[in-house]
């Protein structure tokens, strides 16, 4: 009964994979833009928006990253990684030979784990979307929050592992699909990772100084 | 995942379950923000008085798994995996999501790595309730259209009613902000 019609065509689940990282970058520089008009009256992340300390140093200084190579180069090795997985699929589903399923399933695995794990980072970005245009507005809110980054990457790291584990039940009760799997393994290790990233900062509201932000750059 | 369709006397103790749960996460929410010395997120209101075990939470449970029970035996199974397996998808959901709040506060009132006062609107708390309804019922849709499992289109329905529901609610709040005001302007009337 439970069907992905859409893994019959490999070429759109890589557009699909595309079209999400593209709407990240622009959603992540649009959100940290609104920060900047405004929003940070109500709301204040110390240590800059973005979480990743691999896109920091471009986000703290609203770079538009759809433009930047750094970009480029990473939607470029996603298309070939994606890509060589679909070639690797389709080989495999002519092949007789052992242990080949594990090709021919590989490419449902790390999609789904790059196209559930951008549905989370959407869900945040959408949230963010609509409490920032508030904020600037002023309509309805008044005051103050002050999150440390210690604080940002544990949230984070919380409301990723909840997406896991919602996709992990969807796995055991929707006949086992690899997709479903994946989400989950990537969405618990993504977790992982930022909560590895908290224990780098102090849980105290400090001002974050550029020093501390190159050492996590340097470090990941 | 087909157990909770066939077997309904092991379904209905779990979407009561579920359903009292939802309940306690939203009263242990409102009992850490009333007694958080570190954070003030203030609603215009006093947040009402819930007990968990009240006669009329019992009965509105108790009343949707008659329905349910009705609708299992005398609908087709596809209507029933539909509505009873989207409300159930919901429910978990919600319960999940929920939980993130009360993470949230927990480290608030520890003292740990958030501070301040925040003062909401109803009509903020609603309006941002209902984005974050829309957003689950246009995902549950999409996961719908790619899967054709019907438990998915329920869920997306659920999402999609709770989410007018609130915008409407929100609408009526006293505290609604002239929206066609200029942006300085844009104050609620009492928050």
């Amino acid at each position: 009964m439970f069907e992905f019609s859409f893994y019959a065509y490999p070429w759109a689940v890589i557009t699909l994979c595309c079209l999400l990282y593209v709407s990240d970058a622009w959603l992540t520089i649009h959100c940290a833009k609104l920060l900047d008009q405004g929003a940070d009256k109500h709301y204040k992340v110390h240590g800059g928006y973005e979480l990743t300390p691999y896109w920091q140093k471009e986000v703290d200084e609203r770079q538009n990253l759809l433009f930047s190579p750094k970009f480029q180069v990473a939607l470029g090795t996603l298309i070939i990684y994606l890509g060589a997985l679909a070639y690797l699929k389709s080989f495999a589903e002519n092949s007789s030979a052992p242990y080949v399923w594990i090709a021919a399933e590989a490419f449902e695995f790390f999609s789904g784990a790059w196209i559930l794990l951008q549905v989370q980072i959407h869900v945040r970005h959408l949230s963010n979307w609509f409490i920032f245009n508030t904020s600037i507005q002023g309509i309805g809110i008044r005051g103050r929050l002050e999150q440390s980054r210690w604080y940002a990457l544990r949230l984070s790291a919380f409301e990723t592992i909840v997406f896991g584990l919602c996709y992990l039940l969807f796995w055991t009760l929707l006949d086992f699909r690899i997709f479903l799997l994946g989400g989950a393994l990537g969405c618990l290790s993504s977790a992982l990772g930022q909560y590895q990233m908290s224990r780098k900062h102090s849980p105290d509201i400090v001002e974050e100084t550029q020093e501390t932000t190159n050492q996590e750059t340097l470090a990941s | 995942m087909d157990i909770i369709f066939t077997k309904i006397w092991w379904a209905l103790p779990v979407f009561a379950v579920l359903a009292m749960m939802e309940y306690a996460i939203g009263i242990e929410h409102s009992r850490l923000l009333a007694n958080n010395p570190r954070l003030s997120v203030t609603l215009p209101e006093e947040a009402p008085q819930w007990r968990l075990f009240s006669k009329k939470r019992l009965l509105t449970v108790l009343l949707a798994c008659v329905i349910y029970l009705l609708v299992y035996f005398l609908l087709p199974a596809e209507f029933f995996r539909f509505v009873f397996g989207g409300h159930l998808l919901l429910m978990i959901t919600e319960c999940l999501r929920s939980i993130r709040f009360l993470f949230f506060f927990s480290l608030a009132r520890a003292g740990k790595g958030i501070e301040g006062n925040l003062k909401l609107s109803w009509w903020y708390v609603y309006r941002e309730m209902s984005m974050e309804h829309f957003i689950f019922a246009i995902l549950y849709l999409l996961a719908f259209s790619v899967s054709r499992e019907l438990i998915f289109g329920g869920a997306a329905a659920y999402y999609y009613y709770r989410a007018v529901h609130l915008w409407l609610t929100s609408n009526r709040q006293e505290d609604k902000p002239d929206l066609s005001a200029p942006t300085e302007e844009k104050q609620p009337a009492d928050v």
